[in-house]
């Protein structure tokens, strides 16, 4: 069986899927990410978080289903900065919306909020000062820690570094 | 880290040999497939706890009640028309054992409840022959 990236690749092929996968990555990614957000970020119910945002609940409700699909920038914006974190609103080739629907996983869906993500980069510098060998604590047992250790560890450490990635076709 | 959850396709060994989730995605047409894969890949990167039990209900799935009874409905709407994959979540694996639309006066499936769970039993009691991971 094909994998997953060569599965959607193909699919992708077809200009209906295409068009539809664009809607349906924007329409089902972002009602997920807000009803993920508030519940593992904010903690909050739809009619708590509907107050701090100064909007009626129904709205929330409509903002974390999959099938509204109406949001305008001002809202993703509003939205971005009430859990703390950060936004991308740019046009990218299709292979970028392959890889990020295929390597999907918590801490992309629910992102950390700037202050989460500071304690993490912070407690990144104590592991580097200690070394691997004298690790006490469980990495993974932080919640989005793991992932970010996996991404700190592609990032090249020098522009020689850089210039021997493979560049995706 | 991999998935949380992991979605199967019914595999027709007896007759077919074709996977039946897949041809019904196929004949289904294609922007309703494209809403079925996003749904399908963030609902298989859900973390467990909190969240996972706050999307694994309405609006992203639905548990079914009735005949269906313990069967799960994933619906999407598609240039306003409805379509949804009906399958059982055990744990999580979730089995989906066939396709559904809404013709603007019901739903329709091809099979009736007895045979979902047939499949699903088939599913579970011999994966090599019945079951595939579930394909785009």
């Amino acid at each position: 069986m094909k994998s997953k990236h060569d599965q959607l690749w193909k699919s992708l092929s077809d200009p209906d899927f295409r068009k539809q996968f664009i809607e349906a990555h924007v329409d089902e990614g972002i009602a997920f990410q807000i009803r993920s957000l508030r519940i593992n970020n904010k903690k909050q119910t739809q009619p708590e978080f509907a107050k701090e945002l100064g909007v009626k609940q129904p709205l929330v409700s409509s903002w974390e289903n999959p099938a509204y699909g109406n949001y305008s920038l001002n809202t993703l914006k509003k939205l971005a900065k009430a859990f703390d974190v950060g936004l991308l609103v740019r046009f990218v080739p299709f292979s970028t919306m392959v890889d990020w629907t295929v390597g999907l996983n918590g801490p992309k869906i629910a992102p950390p909020s700037f202050n989460e993500e500071h304690d993490n980069l912070k407690m990144g510098t104590i592991v580097g000062a200690l070394g691997e060998s004298d690790l006490s604590i469980d990495a993974s047992s932080v919640y989005g820690f793991d992932k970010l250790i996996t991404d700190i560890s592609t990032i090249p450490s020098t522009a020689h570094d850089r210039e021997k990635e493979p560049v995706h076709a | 880290m991999g998935a949380e959850y992991t979605f199967y396709d019914y595999n027709d060994a007896e007759e077919s040999e074709n996977n039946i989730i897949k041809d019904w995605l196929d004949d289904g047409g294609s922007a309703a497939n494209a809403n079925f894969t996003v749904r399908i890949e963030q609902l298989e990167a859900s973390p467990p706890g909190d969240f996972a039990d706050s999307v694994w209900r309405p609006p992203f799935v639905k548990p079914l009640q009735g005949k269906w009874k313990g069967f799960t409905e994933i619906r999407v709407k598609v240039n306003k028309s409805q379509y949804l994959l009906i399958g059982k979540k055990i744990d999580t694996d979730i089995f989906l054992v066939t396709g559904g639309y809404h013709d603007g006066r019901g739903w329709h499936t091809d099979v009736t409840p007895a045979t979902a769970k047939e499949r699903v039993n088939r599913m579970i009691s011999n994966p090599a022959a019945y079951r595939r991971e579930h394909e785009i």
